[in-house]
């Protein structure tokens, strides 16, 4: 039986390493496929995973997330990035490079000063045009560019063809770059 | 990585993150969706290949049912007609 988040919490909170295998059993599943969307490999995958639920005994406490099932998924995508830097840097591809790539349409550049300032501003952004959205698009939109999930994946999940799905996450895209050029973020 | 914008991403409302690991919710959006979403039947996979329905099912049913009729009467009719020889000769 599955423990609720705040019994978790609570295993955190009480230095307990049951709060680790709770969490793993409850969304350890959605955790591997958010890595492994990102980084098509098992290993890496495993290592991310194991990471994410590290970064959450080393912050609860103080933390005390709520909701738990974003905060861990979070995690899991940041070490996920994180180590798909590393990959890309060592010249070893993988399935996420397709989706960076349709967004890289609206990049600054990384050396800016005011890196930090400008990914919460573009977040804070990208939460308004996520708002404006219609449910599905809403949703194809985070299962795109959140999950990373392929098309094909989105396709079988939705009942869409992949050629539909194809042109109308790229409006998707387009629109986005158009909400972050009146916002005078996009390059 | 040189986008910004995907790890900008990760911070998206978790409203957003939730509601989109849902995927129940999904589906149920999916076979939902309204003329204002925009798609039309060619767009869903297995367009024109048509799903079986009941009113299918019971057609076929029928036509099944009609054909096994036939079949008895015609022998019937060819057992009246074999009788019907069979008394006429003797």
């Amino acid at each position: 039986m599955l423990l609720e988040n705040n019994k978790i919490i609570e295993l955190f909170l009480a230095r307990s390493e049951r709060a680790i295998a709770a969490i793993s059993e409850k969304y350890g599943k959605l955790c591997f496929k958010v890595a492994f969307n990102i980084l098509n490999n098992h290993e890496d995958t495993e290592e991310c995973v194991n990471d994410a639920y590290l970064g959450a005994w080393n912050t609860i406490p103080p933390k005390k997330p709520n909701p738990l099932q974003a905060y861990i998924l979070k995690l899991t995508r940041n070490h996920a990035l994180n180590r798909y830097d590393y990959n890309s840097a060592k010249k070893r591809a993988s399935g996420m490079t397709t989706c960076l790539e349709e967004l890289e349409f609206c990049l600054s550049s990384n050396d800016d000063p005011e890196k930090a300032l400008e990914e919460k501003q573009i977040t804070e952004y990208i939460d308004e045009f996520i708002e404006t959205l219609s449910d599905c698009n809403r949703l194809l939109f985070v299962r795109r560019f959140w999950y990373a999930d392929t098309y094909e994946q989105l396709s079988v999940l939705t009942g869409i063809k992949v050629s539909t799905l194809k042109v109308r996450i790229m409006r998707l895209r387009d629109s986005l770059r158009d909400y972050l050029c009146e916002k005078g973020v996009a390059a | 990585m040189d986008n910004i914008i995907i790890k900008a991403m990760t911070d998206i409302d978790d409203r957003f993150i939730l509601e989109a690991a849902d995927e129940e919710h999904i589906r149920e959006v999916f076979s939902n969706l309204t003329e204002e979403d925009g798609f039309t039947d060619d767009d869903f996979v297995n367009a024109g290949e048509g799903d079986e329905t009941e009113s299918d099912t019971a057609a076929e049913e029928g036509e099944a049912k009609k054909e096994k009729v036939k079949r008895i009467c015609r022998k019937s009719a060819k057992r009246l007609l074999l009788v019907a020889v069979i008394s006429a000769l003797f």
